[in-house]
């Protein structure tokens, strides 16, 4: 079984730029500055997921004030609400107000925001770059909205397939943190793309019901479930919740040997929810499995 | 009939005290925390409050890792995101955890010895949010990391209590996270309970904020060994003047929970919002007293902020506790 590292989602700043984004809230230090400094990190974080043997890593976001925040700004006709917490984490992120969906901003280039570090949404590397995005279903769960509905996915469907067109994207990491009782929305975004769905609670059949498109992996709790759907099933066998090392969960995927002949491993969660020292370990101890 | 005014927790700290508070040797801090301590008590007193609670926490950098730096088994890795670009120290439980010095025995010396004409009320951060903030590598479940913290926070009360001597001392036991995982209130009840027992002399308070559900805290009031609740209620109000509080109307379900026991709970309410710098005057404050009032008998009631000032300059902090303390007086007028 050939297994492939997977590092997904917001990855947790180092100390530069904390202390860099805390003097651009306070004026003492400029857009372009600070966009640049973004950039730096961001080819750092990628050299250090090569050095360490990491197959699979999407942007780290580091521009991210949360999974929504950018995105939301971006999208004429949504603007931000209260703080509000983060599944059951001690976590917030401003809640999307969806008014309307009308078009998508300017996000590829250098851009100034209010109430976010300025864009662009993503700093790639090469053409084969993994570009990230919150799921639909849960980027509409964790909004406010107006008026909820086929017309609503539909416009954010739109919105997304225009993300992939200003990047020309290939690959694509979608990542649902809550649990969504369908996915077929994803039919609808442009078939040339590889989409890596990362899905969160139980799986069960219902979830694939009507849908048509295979993806190129499907991250979930159950890789049985999901392998009918995708090329290759991903599991999560790293906790984002937990700075202890899991060391034995190459054990744990020894299970799967026989089932399949490739599976990718990631976390439960993206990273950010641990201190920058104890993601980069668990990126070095999962860049050391595939070997 | 008074209805007594108190302060929840912290207060914004001066800049001679905040902009140097991690780099003070230990002399330096200890002056510069009493000083501070001083000129906000000062401030209280002047805006008229009951309680001054423990003189706005100038001794506490903040509620989390205050504490768990005093306590031996928990290792702090680096900060973790609150939001945006906002951190805090996440402790990881790596072995046993044990008290290795006390907290607040500090604060409360300071205090007995300064304050003679107001009560006191000293907060101390709950044993299950320590267990919900910090990472746990050592323990076998949730529940017994939070038991273990109830063991710890129990023996600072102890050791709390010995100092005050006789009189009563009130606690206010913070649990911010209280309700966050709405399937582990049983952990709640029986943390909560263990950190506060088999001790005489103390008036238990439990502060609860920015709850989605307070049903889930209303429904084991009966269980828990507490007297007093002090909520917020005011971020989830209205600030246009009219009858209907719909940020209060959980009052009404505190106030049927109250009616099945006989020993009655205290309600202490949040009457000002400390998450904006509206000012609210005073006849918004007395009209959210008032609508209290229609389910509680003014006995049980105590009025505060939302939660800790922290978050608001001085000025506007003891803005709003005046207009507190202004409301309260036109109501028991009437009284």
């Amino acid at each position: 079984m050939e297994i492939s590292s997977f590092i997904y989602g917001l990855y947790p700043r180092s100390e530069k730029v904390r202390k860099s984004l805390s003097r651009w809230e306070r004026n003492l230090t400029s857009d372009k500055e600070v966009s640049e400094l973004m950039y730096e990190e961001s080819q750092l974080y990628y050299k250090m997921c090569r050095v360490n043997g990491i197959e699979l890593c999407s942007d780290p976001l580091f521009n991210w004030y949360d999974i929504l925040r950018p995105l939301s700004l971006s999208i004429e006709g949504i603007s931000l609400g209260s703080l509000t917490r983060y599944k059951e984490t001690n976590t917030f992120y401003r809640m999307p107000i969806i008014n309307d969906i009308v078009s998508l901003g300017e996000i590829n280039e250098f851009r100034s925001l209010k109430d976010n570090p300025p864009l662009p949404l993503y700093h790639p590397v090469d053409s084969d770059y993994l570009y990230f995005l919150p799921g639909i279903e849960s980027f509409i769960k964790m909004s406010r909205v107006r008026e909820e509905g086929k017309q609503l996915r539909d416009k954010m469907v739109n919105i997304y397939n225009d993300v992939i067109k200003k990047y020309s994207i290939k690959s694509l990491v979608i990542y649902e943190p809550l649990n969504v009782k369908n996915i077929s929305i994803y039919d609808e975004i442009s078939p040339s793309v590889n989409i890596f769905l990362v899905v969160s609670g139980k799986v069960d059949e219902n979830m694939f019901s009507s849908l048509k498109r295979k993806f190129y992996s499907i991250v979930s709790e159950n890789p049985y479930t999901v392998s009918k759907y995708c090329k290759i099933p991903g599991i999560k066998v790293v906790d984002a919740f937990n700075t202890r090392l899991e060391r034995d969960a190459i054990e744990k995927m020894k299970k799967y040997k026989d089932d399949f002949d490739e599976i990718i491993v990631t976390s439960n969660e993206y990273l950010d929810f641990l201190p920058r020292v104890i993601a980069d370990r668990k990126v070095e101890m999962m860049g050391g499995w595939g070997r | 009939m008074n209805l007594i005014t108190q302060e929840i927790g912290s207060f914004r700290k001066p800049d001679y005290l905040s902009s140097r508070f991690k780099s003070l040797n230990s002399k330096e801090f200890l002056e510069n925390a009493e000083r501070a301590t001083l000129e906000t008590i000062d401030l209280f007193k002047k805006a008229g409050l009951d309680n001054i609670g423990i003189g706005g926490e100038m001794f506490r950098w903040e509620m989390y890792e205050h504490p768990v730096r005093k306590i031996n088994g928990i290792e702090i890795y680096g900060p973790v995101r609150s939001f945006d670009n906002r951190f805090y120290n996440k402790g990881s439980v790596i072995s046993e955890i044990e008290r290795k010095e006390s907290f607040h025995s500090d604060e409360i010396k300071f205090l007995k010895k300064n304050v003679k004409d107001r009560e006191i009320k000293v907060p101390i951060t709950g044993p299950y949010t320590l267990m919900d903030w910090s990472f746990n590598e050592h323990y076998r479940s949730r529940l017994d990391l939070a038991l273990a913290f109830s063991k710890i926070i129990n023996d600072e009360i102890r050791e709390l209590k010995n100092i005050w001597g006789e009189g009563k001392l009130q606690i206010q036991i913070d649990e911010p996270a209280a309700t966050t995982h709405p399937d582990e209130m049983d952990i709640v009840l029986e943390s909560v309970n263990e950190s506060i027992s088999n001790i005489d002399g103390i008036e238990t308070h439990l502060h609860v904020c920015y709850s989605t559900d307070y049903d889930l805290i209303f429904n084991i009031i009966p269980d828990l060994k507490i007297d007093v609740y002090n909520l917020e209620f005011a971020n989830r109000d209205k600030i246009n003047l009219g009858k209907d509080r719909p940020g209060y109307r959980d009052i009404k379900k505190f106030s049927q929970v109250n009616e099945t026991m006989s020993r009655k709970r205290s309600l202490g309410v949040g009457v000002t919002d400390v998450h904006i710098d509206f000012v609210e005057p005073v006849d918004l404050i007395r009209e959210r007293i008032e609508y209290s009032l229609k389910y509680l008998d003014p006995s049980l009631v105590r009025l505060n902020p939302d939660c800790g000032l922290r978050t608001r300059s001085r000025e506007v902090g003891f803005q709003k506790l005046k207009n507190m303390v202004d409301a309260k007086n036109e109501i028991i007028k009437n009284l």
